[in-house]
C-alpha cells in the first residue's frame, strides 16, 4: 500500500519523551550543583558561581529544545491535550501567584523561597491533573 | 460529526494500533475519533480518505447532513 507511512509514531514519541526526561534529568542536577555553588562559594570563588550558572542556562536550552520537539511530535489530539492543560496551569499560577503577593500586602503571609517553590509544585501538579482531565475526556 | 471509521477498519481486520500506525497518531486519537469524542482535523481527514480510498463525505458525515437525510 503505498500510502502507508513506516515511520513509527509510538517509537518517535517514545524517543522524545527519553530526550525529556534525560535533558531534565540534567537540567535538575545542573540546578543543584548551581544551588550548592552559591552556597558554598559565593561570594569567595565567583569563577565556580559563573560556570555553574552557564552550565545550568545550556541545559534550560536543552531541556526547553526537547519539551518543543516532544509537543511538536504529539498528535494533534494530544497536542490538544497539553495545550489545554497548559492553559489550565497559566490560570491557576496566575491566581495563586496574585492571591500571594495580595496576602503577601497585606502582611498575612510573607513571601519568601518556600512559597515560590510551592508555586512550582503546584504547576506540576495542576499539569498533570489537567493531562488527566483530557486523556479521560478524550477516551 | 459521525463517522465510519470503525467499519472500514474492521473491513480490513485492523486494529486500531495498526490505523494509528497508517495515518501517523496515536491509538488513544483512533479512539476518540471512532467514539466521536474528537473530531479530526482537515489534513487528518484527507489522510483517512487517502488511506481508504474514499471521498471524506463518505468516511465522515456532520449532524445536520444526517439530520437531514
Amino acid at each position: 500500500m503505498d500510502t502507508i507511512k513506516i515511520e513509527n509514531y509510538t517509537q518517535r514519541n517514545t524517543s522524545n519523551s527519553k530526550s525529556v526526561l534525560i535533558w531534565s534529568f540534567l537540567w535538575g542536577l545542573s540546578l543543584i550543583i548551581a544551588g550548592l555553588a552559591v552556597a558554598l562559594w559565593w561570594p569567595n570563588n565567583t569563577t565556580v558561581l559563573v560556570i555553574s550558572i552557564i552550565l545550568h542556562l545550556s541545559f534550560a536550552v536543552g531541556a526547553l529544545k526537547a519539551h518543543l520537539l516532544w509537543l511538536k511530535g504529539l498528535d494533534e489530539l494530544q497536542q490538544k491535550i497539553q495545550f489545554q492543560s497548559m492553559a489550565f496551569t497559566l490560570g491557576l499560577t496566575w491566581i495563586a501567584l496574585l492571591l500571594m503577593l495580595l496576602l503577601n500586602m497585606a502582611n498575612v503571609i510573607e513571601v519568601s523561597m518556600f512559597h515560590i517553590s510551592l508555586l512550582t509544585v503546584g504547576m506540576a501538579v495542576s499539569s498533570a491533573v489537567g493531562n488527566f482531565i483530557g486523556m479521560r475526556k478524550a477516551s | 460529526m459521525k463517522n465510519r471509521l470503525k467499519i472500514l477498519r474492521a473491513e480490513r481486520d485492523w486494529t486500531q494500533a495498526d490505523l494509528a500506525m497508517y495515518l501517523d497518531v496515536s491509538r488513544q486519537t483512533i479512539n476518540a475519533i471512532e467514539k466521536n469524542k474528537y473530531d479530526p482535523s482537515l489534513p487528518l481527514a484527507f489522510k483517512a480518505a487517502r488511506l481508504f480510498a474514499l471521498n471524506i463525505e463518505d468516511i465522515f458525515q456532520d449532524d445536520e447532513t444526517i439530520n437531514k437525510n
